[in-house]
Order: structure tokens, then sequence, then C-alpha cells
């Protein structure tokens, strides 16, 4: 997990729980860098600036409604829940700004054009690369490897914030990771 | 190591060379400001100015003045020596010698 810390301490929760201000602006804080990460990658074509903070705040407007009766259907990891939140929210913005993407499989992804890009860096081609490739991922192929593969989530978690099957999430990751690694593979091609 | 751990590893280093975009100063304060969060109460000490005696004061010089309005006729009229007339003066030890009474 790269951008992600320790989970918020039982104190700090408990107390955001009650609605303590201090305690559920630390959460915010802890949770705040992971949740922008997921968006600005789940939306960076869809939108501008303003909408990846707008789902943000409404995350998280979400989570200080549901602090009160979190863990009581059994969840216990404050992070999965929180990015779960923000997951959904994404999906449901790309859906509704773009529904023919849900339609889209997979399979159709195309190789990513590495050649299109004159950064000099091979960081920044790498990103290129990825952009393009994660760009023409369906949200839920796009979430379910972004949760995965950045934010660690498990498959459990995955299949649940994307209301799906783990079948079905294993599946969406294979072809995403195909995909990408067709990108990333045209990538280093060229070097 | 597991290969699973070292796939995640390689796809969050590849990933990770994808900026994300970071909140704007002040986003916590935006999300509890959204949230209805009641600002947090500042205790502080506040020094009451003193009460204001000017009105009191005020009647009591006032009224002192009024008083001694009515009363310093009074006082002067006391101070000054009582009239003298001639019916009230009374020579002691001269007395004229009128002679026998003659009838």
């Amino acid at each position: 997990m790269s951008e992600d810390r320790t989970d918020l301490d039982d104190l700090t929760l408990s107390r955001a729980r009650r609605g303590d201000r201090d305690a559920f602006r630390a959460l915010v804080e802890r949770y705040e860098r992971p949740v922008f990460a997921l968006l600005g990658r789940m939306l960076f074509r869809a939108g501008r600036e303003s909408l990846v903070e707008d789902l943000a705040q409404e995350t998280f407007v979400r989570v200080f409604r549901g602090l009160p009766t979190f863990g009581a259907d059994g969840r216990s990891n404050v992070s999965a829940w929180i990015l779960t939140i923000a997951a959904r929210l994404a999906i449901d913005e790309l859906r509704r700004q773009q529904p023919w993407l849900e339609s889209l499989d997979a399979r159709t992804i195309g190789v990513a054009s590495p050649a299109a890009t004159d950064e000099p860096s091979d960081r920044l081609r790498i990103a290129a690369a990825i952009e393009r490739a994660v760009a023409q991922l369906g949200p839920e192929y796009r979430a379910a490897f972004l949760l995965r593969e950045v934010h660690d989530m498990d498959y459990e978690s995955i299949a649940e914030a994307l209301r799906v099957d783990i079948g079905t999430v294993k599946s969406r990751l294979s072809r995403a990771r195909a995909a990408l690694r067709r990108a990333l593979q045209g990538t280093y091609d060229e070097r | 190591m597991s290969d699973e751990r070292k796939r995640r590893d390689d796809w969050a280093s590849l990933v990770g060379a994808w900026p994300a975009p970071a909140p704007r100063p002040g986003f916590a304060d935006r999300v509890l400001a959204a949230c209805d969060l009641p600002p947090p109460v500042q205790l502080a000490i506040v020094r009451e100015p003193p009460p204001r005696r000017l009105g009191a004061s005020g009647i009591l010089v006032c009224a002192a003045i009024a008083a001694a309005l009515v009363l310093l006729p009074f006082a002067l009229h006391r101070r000054q020596p009582p009239p003298v007339s001639a019916a009230n003066v009374v020579t002691l030890g001269n007395s004229f010698d009128l002679g026998p009474e003659h009838d």
C-alpha cells in the first residue's frame, strides 16, 4: 500500500463516533489523502479538480453520518469503509457522465501508444501510459484495480464496495492488469 | 515475500508514478462545516467593566445640593446677631436718684 498509513486509533475513532469535533477532524486529516488519490485517479478525465473535492467532501459527510452505526454490521476496517464510500460515489459519477462505459468490456481495451507522449522523464511516460490505459477501463474495473493495487483492499471488501461477488472482482482485476501490462510493455519497448 | 505481495508492490510502485491530487488547505474545515459540527467552545476570561455608579452618584449630588440650598438660609439666619432695641437695653449700676416721692 503506497499511500495508506496506519488506521486511526480506537480512542479517536470512538470519540469521533460520539460527535467529537476534534476527533472527526483527525479522522478527516488521516484519510483525506487516500480518498483524494482514489477519486482523483477514478475521475481524472471525467471532471475538474473541484469535482474531486466535492466528492471527497461528500464522502466524509457520509462517513460522519454513518459513524454512529459503524461496526454494527461487523465492519472493523475504517479505511476500507471510507474508500468504499468514495469508490461508489466515483462510480456513480462516471456512470452519470459516461453511461456508455458500463457496457464496455475490458477485453476491448486497446494498447496505449507510448509514442503519443513527449515527456522526457520515464516516470512521466509510465504515468501517461497508465493514465491512458486506465482511462479506457470501465468504472468498476478502474475501481477494482485502484482499490486492490493502490489501496490494498482485500477481495471481499472490493466485492462489497462494488456490489459484486468475489469471482467478478478477480476477473475484473485480471483484465485490468492485462490491459495495463500491455500499455506498459509498449512503453518499455520503446525505450 | 509472496508472489501476490510482490506483484502488488510492483503495481503500487508503477501507479505511484501517476500523480494523485492532494486536498487543498482547509479541506477538513470545509468538511466539518458541511457536517454542521459546531465550532469549538472557546473559554476566555472576560473582564467585565465595573458597574456604572454615575447615575446613583449624580442623584446623591443633586440631593445634597438641593438640601444645601434649603438649609443654607436657615444657617445664615441663625448666625446673625439679634437686633438691638432700646427696650432691651438694661443698664446696670447707674440708677438715678429721683428724690422722695411726693404725693
